[in-house]
């Protein structure tokens, strides 16, 4: 009697998973669905990339995902979830060419296939995971936040620092020597606050204020040889705008770039980075001996706020003196360009530097008209990623380990919240459709987050911060003071 | 035979009766406990029921369940939330309320009863909801803590209840961690008594062994539950130990909370162990009585603060837009806190009183009228109520959205995520009112509204057409510049030029110059206002212009603005008073207190 239930129920699910649809409509356009992943290019060892239809009227979707050898995964329900080890197989088997998706849904008991899309597999591996911090988009008060893990091959996200550990801390500016998670930077901001730098394993609570220095270390970049940091000193403030399409505005009242030394606990400064004018979001170049930076004439805040536009320039930089060249060269000019380079950052195979412009200041989040533009280090051209952008702010962006793959914050998802996209580019330059950061179920999880994405940051493998160890450091008040070299 | 039958059925009966009628009374004091607790928070305290409702969004999602679930205490928390948002009710509020601290009098009463029956006392076990009663009078103690203890007393109530040792055993090694994880610190309560309970065993010889093993259990347990959960969660250690979210900062829990928590852990055993009273037992009730009266008069008297329940109130009327009631409560006592100050010009702005009245109440200057911003989660509201009716949605959007974000126990709030639809409504940000609006579908009382509202979304001609939304987009600011409170006039000003039909952002342009007893700045600005066809010049500026022309001039001819004779009288005798009297002031807020001239001169 059992046996025969067994079989009944073997024939149902049979049965059922091999209904024949019956399409009523075919429509020649792709669907609409969410996120959008039509036509995306992505590594091969990403998580499922789930999707829905935004669309009250559709009762079920129908979907096919086929690879290039002829294997299918086929799923159906509003949400479309597939399978994690059926995707991956599908992946690994299509690497280097397309899955072809054929969508079909359900609205008032009909079914409608519509055009066939591809999702290309790129042959370039991705790192391990993203580290980003996650924060309500407010103003100047913080309530929860917290860095946190992601790994891409699935949608586990794990907490590496929240400040419910340490009460009314805020942190953010996390950096990692090339991705590499046994190598960081952060910043706690608050009464507990302090730098911590992490050197496989060992960590280290700096006070990182001294007379010499307008203020404490802020955006973080580290030197190849892992031996320097380069930060900017910034007093940044805030400002409100009063209609309905602007929102805020932030400036920095003073900048100013020093470079790190880790074994020393030095910090190296020049003339030429400390001056009056504005100096901010440093960066070191692949072979380490140039320093790139955004700088901008001082201007009157906030009266002149609309002027105050960053050049993109670099320094030279010798990492065996730990001394900086005595001149500044200019490769992307306020002036002439009459916009605002601002969060330059160099690829990791030397060829490219990915930076944010806007139409004037440097916290390009806040600007909807802020671009992804590349400049080839090669020829010195620049160009805009139209492939990355929208019609929103795009910003804080970073690299993978091999220079393959870009993550990026954006604001196109409502115009608020910055989620985060992963573009590939290839070994011509050619840059792929970028594609949502997937979610199980990511129309129900992006709709319900209160927490925007900041500063994504990949990994390459874990990071293995010791919470116990933070909040026992931060809550000690025992700091290394670092000295300036004199 | 027969006799001795009848005798011992009326023993019997009589011992029924006297049970019965001791269950009787134990009922009574319980019951009228309850009420004099409903009778407290119904008619003296409500408001603050009103101000903890809003501090919260209860969801009734999965993803909601499971986020309190991930930490300790996180069960307690789920249903003290749960209940709170009822207090969208007040009077359910407050029933809730009485319930749980009848709850745990008679849970605490059940405890002794199981260490030793001892009705002489039964008053004592009234102690720890007395405790907790007063800890709830402070604004920032949360439902998780009450309810958290009633199902701690309730577990210890179970495991009593379980014989056998090796029950007993199993249930302290499965049970107590699940307790801990479901409703945190409270647990202690329920270690404090196992500790106490089998250290007594072990005194009395019953069972040396098994008081030891289960002693043991009970000090591992208390020590470890903690630690091993800090392992798992971004917590303190000490916050793991005495609640995560009993409180709504992040601070631990208050002395009144940590002395309620050892009153409730100790009260069973005071009470059990307390020598019987078997004479004059009416006598002892009666003393008992008065004396857990006068204690719990005393602690409520002390904990609760009938200041914020003013200004809890004034905010509530304020949200509900019930302005004829904000002036009625100004009208029999005039507020003096500049929250409260600030929702009274409010009030009087949205009735078109605010040239005329705003002097017949206190005043604390431009604190009471836009208090420059704060951070944190409370000051700010009435400034962005009045942002959100001047039309400064932005500033309205901004200083609701900081209010949410500083509420100390980082939760989130509905009645902020409403107004946040309504400014991204009116500002065409679509997109993101969608966002807030699929939230607040989640919860019971506002879902109906967030339905309703999803109507707008894209819908131009409907939001402009609604009477409020309509007209807060034709005043929007249609030229961009920075916010700066230094130039708040300056700010209004443009806000009056941008619509010279939104009469409220003249009038609080006047209202802040004259708070700021700026006059030369009224005196300049005053004639803007010419385009809103006043009948008859605002009794406060004709004040503000009089005053100015007597510092100029000695007689009244050629006037330039028509003003009341009786304001020229008054002025005439104000002024007199004023130079003629020693001390002119006491005579003078007698008799000008209502004025602008009061205000300036002694504010």
């Amino acid at each position: 009697m059992k046996k025969n239930v067994l079989l009944l129920l073997l024939l149902i699910m049979f049965t059922a998973c091999n209904e024949k649809l019956e399409i009523k409509n075919h429509i020649d356009k792709h669907p609409s669905i969410y996120p959008d992943y039509v036509g995306v290019t992505i590594p091969v060892t990403i998580a499922p990339l789930n999707f829905t239809m935004d669309d009250d009227s559709v009762e079920s979707l129908d979907v096919v995902a086929k690879g290039t050898d002829g294997s299918v995964i086929h799923e159906r329900g509003k949400n479309i979830v597939f399978s994690p080890k059926e995707w991956s197989k599908l992946l690994k088997t299509s690497k280097g060419n397309s899955i072809t998706v054929t969508v079909c849904a359900l609205k008032g008991g009909e079914w409608t296939q519509y055009k066939d899309f591809s999702i290309f597999i790129s042959n370039y591996p991705i790192d391990y995971g993203l580290v980003y911090r996650l924060i309500a988009p407010g103003y100047e008060v913080y309530s929860k936040m917290g860095i946190y893990q992601r790994e891409l091959s699935s949608y586990k996200q794990t907490a590496l620092y929240e400040n419910t550990l340490v009460t009314g801390t805020c942190v953010n500016c996390h950096s990692f020597a090339k991705n590499n998670p046994d190598l960081s930077s952060l910043h706690v901001r608050g009464k507990n606050g302090a730098t911590i730098i992490n050197v496989n394993g060992k960590s280290e609570f700096l006070n990182t204020k001294t007379d010499e220095m307008i203020n404490s270390f802020v955006y973080p970049y580290w030197h190849p040889s892992e031996k320097y940091i380069a930060y900017s000193l910034n007093k940044t403030r805030q400002a409100f705008h009063v209609i309905k399409d602007e929102q805020i505005e932030v400036f920095d009242m003073v900048s100013d770039i020093v470079v790190y030394k880790i074994d020393t606990k030095e910090v190296l400064m020049s003339k030429l980075l400390t001056t009056s004018a504005f100096e901010t979001y440093p960066c070191f170049s692949v072979d380490g001996k140039t320093l790139f930076f955004c700088t901008s004439d001082e201007k009157k805040i906030p009266e002149e706020y609309k002027d105050i536009k960053y050049s993109l320039c670099s320094i030279a930089f010798d990492p065996e003196k730990g001394t900086f060249g005595d001149r500044v060269d200019t490769l992307i000019s306020a002036k002439l360009t009459n916009k605002s380079v601002s969060f330059p950052r160099p690829s990791y195979d030397g060829k490219y530097i990915l930076y944010n412009l806007a139409d004037y200041g440097n916290f390009p989040v806040h600007h909807k008209e802020s671009d992804l533009w590349l400049l080839s280090l090669a020829d010195k051209s620049t160009r805009r990623l139209d492939e990355l952008n929208s019609n929103f702010a795009e910003s804080y962006h970073s690299w993978s380990s091999n220079s393959h793959w870009m993550v990026f914050a954006s604001r196109r998802d409502g115009g608020l919240y910055a989620r985060l996209y992963i573009a590939s580019i290839d070994d011509k330059g050619k840059v792929g459709k970028p594609f949502l950061l997937p979610q199980k179920k990511p129309l129900k999880y992006y709709d319900e987050s209160v927490y925007a994405y900041n500063v994504a940051e990949f990994v390459s493998s874990p990071v293995k911060w010791d919470k116990s160890e933070i909040e026992g450091g931060l809550t000690s008040e025992e700091r290394t003071q670092v000295k300036v070299r004199n | 035979m027969g006799k001795q039958v009848l005798c011992d059925n009326l023993l019997k009966n009589k011992k029924e009766r006297m049970k019965y009628t001791h269950l009787n009374q134990k009922n009574i004091f319980t019951i009228l406990f309850g009420i004099i607790v409903l009778l407290f928070w119904g008619l003296t305290y409500r408001y603050h029921l009103a101000y903890s409702e809003q501090y919260q969004m209860f969801l009734f999602t999965p993803d909601y369940f499971l986020d309190r679930f991930a930490h300790p205490g996180g069960v307690g928390e789920y249903i003290g939330e749960f209940l709170t948002q009822f207090y969208y009710y007040q009077w359910i509020g407050v029933v809730i309320i009485s319930i749980l601290l009848m709850l745990i009098q008679r849970l605490v009463w059940l405890l002794s009863r199981v260490i030793k029956e001892n009705s002489s006392y039964y008053l004592l076990s009234f102690i720890p909801s007395i405790a907790l009663w007063a800890f709830l009078c402070d604004e920032n103690a949360m439902l998780s803590f009450i309810v958290s203890i009633c199902f701690v007393l309730f577990s210890i109530y179970l495991y009593n209840k379980v014989k056998t040792f090796r029950f007993r055993f199993l249930y302290l090694i499965l049970v107590l961690p699940l307790v801990y994880w479901f409703f945190g610190g409270a647990y202690l309560i329920f270690i404090t008594w196992g500790i106490i309970n089998e250290v007594l065993n072990f005194i009395s010889r019953k069972s040396k062994n098994q008081s030891i093993s289960l002693l043991l259990v009970f000090m591992l347990w208390g020590v470890l539950l903690p630690l091993i959960a800090e392992y798992f969660v971004q917590y303190p250690l000490s916050r793991l130990i005495i609640g995560v979210n009993y409180y709504r900062f992040p601070t631990g829990l208050p002395v009144s909370g940590i002395i309620a928590l050892a009153l409730t852990a100790l009260m069973p055993f005071v009470v059990a162990k307390l020598p019987s009273i078997n004479k004059s037992k009416l006598l002892y009730t009666i003393a008992q009585g008065i004396v857990i009266c006068g204690l719990g008069v005393y602690a409520i008297s002390i904990s609760r603060d009938m200041m914020k329940e003013e200004v809890m109130h004034y905010d509530y009327l304020t949200r509900t837009y019930q302005w004829q009631k904000i002036i009625k409560l100004a009208e029999k006592k005039s507020p003096k806190a500049p929250f409260s100050v600030t929702c009274l010009n409010l009030a009087l702005a949205k009735t078109d009183q605010l040239s005329n009245r705003m002097f017949e109440f206190f005043q604390n200057g431009t604190e009471g009228l836009l208090c420059e911003f704060q951070r944190d989660y409370m000051s700010t509201l009435p400034t962005s109520e009045a942002f959100y009716h001047l039309g400064m949605i932005n500033t309205a959007q901004r200083f609701t959205f900081e209010a949410m974000e500083a509420i100390p126990d980082y939760k989130k709030s509905a009645r902020l995520y409403k107004r946040l639809v309504e400014t991204n409504l009116i500002n065409g940000q679509y997109e993101i009112a969608r966002k807030y609006l699929n939230v607040l579908k989640k919860t019971l009382f506002y879902r109906t509204w967030a339905t309703e509202m999803m109507s707008y979304l894209g819908n131009e001609k409907k939001i402009n057409g609604h009477p409020e939304y309509g007209w807060l987009r034709q005043i929007l600011y249609k030229e961009d510049f920075l916010f700066s409170n230094p130039e708040m006039d300056i700010m209004l000003g443009f806000l009056f030029q941008t619509n010279k039909k939104n009469k409220m952002a003249f009038e609080y342009l006047m209202a802040y110059v004259l708070e700021q007893k700026n006059l030369e700045k009224a005196i300049r600005y005053y004639p803007l206002g010419k385009s809103l066809g006043y009948s008859e010049i605002p009794r406060s500026y004709q004040e503000a212009l009089i005053y100015v022309w007597t510092q100029k001039y000695r007689s009244f001819d050629n006037l330039p603005w028509s003003i009341s004779p009786n304001i020229i009288n008054d002025v005439v005798d104000f002024a007199q008073i004023y130079t003629t009297q020693n001390n002119p002031e006491p005579i003078l807020a007698r008799m000008y207190g209502k004025t602008l001239w009061y205000y300036l001169l002694f504010r």
